[in-house]
């Protein structure tokens, strides 16, 4: 398989101003030196604690947000993507670099080429209540992309609405109704039907299924996966729920303050995390079984804050095999074979 | 049974609305026993809060309850709680029965520092005790000879307050200076006792958390610091609404633990609304699932796992996901309560439903020993 998007030492900081003059006085650490690549058709999953910046690597990846470093190639072609990879390793020619990155690096992107670019990635918002406005007709909502894009004009817009409404589960009757006219399940697939009229082939879903109930949950999981079928799409799913990632996606990333500490495909990595914070957040799954008793790593204490995240390896301070080397250096994501990356000097 | 120490009976109660009347719950039927945790399950929606919120009495405006009773207390000292007068509930609230809700921060005042709101708690239903302890403590220094010139007074001052609470000197004295520092030691007093429970909350560092506000703590010391605020008075009867819904799995596992550990030391009954079948499966010893307004399924956790009856509690465990199998939701949403479906609520999404499922409201059954079930399906097979 092809990779549809990749980043390379992806950086987004916010900045935290004070003083009279609003200068910058710290930084928040969102996403700090990420390198992922997402495969075309797979549904990549990233789980995290609230706060470690899965939403903002989400964001950035399809430039809702600009990055501050490191570059994000989208749907580059293989041997682009080889004399990019010679490029930066060696750096014999920084000029061609800089030419390539100009073509086909979003973080460079502007105005019309960036919003053109737009049209093939998409995303679906936590909380569809907010997500959508209240103002707006459904006809309106999910055809706004169309006109935004210039890809239908007049009735044609109505007939694709209807298209696309029928294939997440809504009616073309339910047209001119306001969103609060629609339960939370219907809802997010309004916002669903929004995200794929443009027939996009990278969908971020960012939460999509934490606002809704167990039973409307497994309605909206089916969805995905059909429409994914359907439309060849890839996702990545971000999410704190380690029940629904295990069942809808092929790979999973571990995210902790700002950084990937574990990539493998989900069976591995559910049947043989490495990282301490991985096994950790494994254990603390509950399983809806009583009759299941079993041993649990218990984590003391909170997420520390981004703004000053720990020297050396980030999770050392709540890590139970933190050794001298953990709190001076930090460890890189490195692979330990078969596809499965681990950042920790343990392995 | 004579060791339930909560019991709802046949509760209605009807929220009065622009919309319509909202038939919030349609005859609640429920019994928590000494020492036991009941695991009250449910959709958005269904009723879960209400039904907790109805047992506190403190059902928000439009809301109304119709009929029904809720008995607390043990044996013969049981009380129903819906006849008592507004001075005599809030002297239970808080004491006797108290409550976690699901989104700490709201919950928590932000003007006021955790020592503030902690200390309301034991201003409220402990103040005899803490003035008793006070005067122990003059006394004790009176003893050693470390007494200043105004200690005398002090004793006298809480004396006084621990004779009659109302009395009218210590009201005026509080507003003269010097005089007026007597009030420290209680301060003092509380603050110990503030730091006392949140060190049994393993918060750590409560020293410094004590005078910190609700905006400064994380999402888990801020249900730490509500657990605390429940927890305060020792009470027998524990309603937790949801309390690990917006934290994460990590710190959902220490609270849940706390809770459990709790439980334990201090022998209180727990009532823990929940829609997370795992959090049920960790905790609880005895479920009851909820649908639109009524409990359709009581029974023991093992049972309920190995053994669910009501084809709703079967939607609701398959509809869970699982590894290596397909998702299987529940077809159909969740009926509106302003005009929900006649007889049986589930009827237009159960896919066992008869003919006699939309005429009928089934009654409730015991199908096993202490398994009860709403449904005509088991109808006839009552014992």
């Amino acid at each position: 398989m092809s990779t549809l998007i990749e980043t390379d030492g992806l950086k987004k900081y916010y900045p935290i101003t004070g003083g009279v003059l609003k200068r910058k006085i710290a930084e928040v650490k969102a996403v700090d030196d990420v390198n992922v690549g997402i495969k075309r058709g797979e549904c990549f999953g990233l789980v995290g604690e609230s706060g470690c910046g899965k939403t903002t690597l989400g964001k950035t990846m399809i430039r809702l947000l600009k990055p501050n470093d490191g570059s994000i190639y989208f749907d580059v072609p293989a041997d682009v993507m080889e004399e990019i990879e010679k490029l930066t390793s060696s750096d014999p020619d920084p000029e061609r670099l800089k030419e390539i990155r100009k073509q086909y690096d979003l973080s460079t992107f502007k105005g019309r080429k960036l919003r053109r670019i737009r049209m093939k990635m998409q995303i679906v918002y936590q909380d569809p209540t907010t997500s959508l406005d209240p103002r707006m007709l459904v006809k309106d909502i999910v055809g706004e992309p169309l006109v935004v894009q210039k890809m239908a004009k007049g009735a044609e817009v109505g007939e694709r609405v209807v298209e696309m409404l029928g294939k997440v589960g809504l009616f073309e009757k339910q047209l001119y109704r306001f969103p609060h006219e629609f339960s939370g399940g219907q809802r997010q697939r309004i916002a669903v039907a929004r995200a794929l009229i443009l027939r996009p082939e990278f969908v971020v879903l960012d939460e999509p299924t934490s606002s809704v109930d167990v039973s409307v949950r497994a309605q909206l999981l089916n969805l995905f996966q059909e429409l994914q079928k359907e439309f060849g799409l890839t996702y990545m799913f971000i999410t704190h729920d380690l029940s629904v990632v295990e069942c809808i996606s092929d790979r999973v990333a571990v995210m902790y303050l700002g950084k990937i500490v574990e990539l493998a495909r989900t069976e591995e990595l559910y049947k043989n995390p490495y990282h301490p914070y991985t096994i950790a957040l494994l254990s603390a799954i509950l399983v809806p079984d009583p009759t299941l008793k079993r041993e649990r790593v218990m984590l003391t204490g909170d997420v520390p804050s981004p703004v000053n995240p720990p020297l050396g390896c980030r999770f050392h301070p709540r890590c139970s095999k933190a050794m001298e080397m953990c709190r001076r250096k930090d460890p890189m994501l490195r692979d330990l074979g078969n596809g499965h990356f681990v950042a920790c000097h343990l392995f | 049974m004579m060791n339930d120490i909560l019991k709802i009976e046949d509760l209605i109660l009807n929220f009065y609305t622009y919309e319509g009347i909202v038939e919030a719950l349609d005859g609640v039927n429920l019994n928590l026993k000494e020492g036991e945790t009941l695991g009250l399950v449910g959709e958005t929606g269904c009723g879960k809060s209400v039904t907790a919120l109805s047992t506190m009495v403190l059902v928000p405006a439009p809301g109304r309850i119709e009929r029904g009773h809720v008995f607390f207390g043990l044996g013969d000292k049981s009380l129903d709680l819906l006849s008592q007068t507004e001075p005599l509930l809030r002297d239970i609230r808080g004491k006797d029965i108290s409550m976690i809700f699901q989104e700490p921060r709201i919950y928590l005042n932000p003007v006021y520092t955790v020592l503030d709101q902690i200390s309301e708690v034991y201003m409220q239903h402990r103040m005899e005790e803490l003035r008793q302890r006070a005067i122990e403590e003059i006394e004790n220094e009176i003893k050693n000879g470390e007494a200043g010139f105004l200690t005398e007074f002090e004793k006298s001052m809480y004396k006084t307050m621990l004779e009659n609470p109302n009395s009218f000197l210590p009201k005026i004295v509080s507003k003269i200076p010097i005089l007026n520092r007597y009030k420290r030691r209680l301060k003092l007093t509380l603050r110990k006792e503030v730091v006392e429970i949140l060190k049994a909350m393993e918060i750590a560092d409560p020293e410094r958390v004590v005078d910190m506000y609700p905006h400064e703590l994380s999402g888990g010391m801020a249900q730490r610091v509500v657990v605390a605020m429940a927890l305060a008075c020792n009470p027998t009867l524990l309603i937790a609404d949801e309390p690990t819904t917006n934290l994460d799995v990590t710190v959902q596992l220490q609270i849940l633990n706390l809770i459990r550990v709790l439980k334990k030391k201090f022998g209180s009954s727990i009532l823990y609304i929940t829609h997370d079948m795992g959090v049920v499966a960790e905790l609880c010893q005895r479920v009851a699932v909820m649908y639109a307004g009524s409990i359709c399924e009581i029974a023991d956790v093992t049972e309920i796992f190995k053994n669910p009856l009501h084809p709703y509690t079967k939607g609701l465990l398959e509809s869970i996901p699982m590894p290596g199998k397909k998702f299987k939701p529940i077809d159909g949403t969740v009926p509106s309560l302003i005009n929900p479906p006649t007889g049986c609520r589930f009827h237009d999404r159960c896919p066992y439903a008869m003919e006699i499922c939309s005429k009928m409201k089934p009654k409730i059954v015991e199908v096993k020993k202490e398994h009860f079930i709403r449904c005509h399906l088991y109808a006839g097979v009552r014992k």
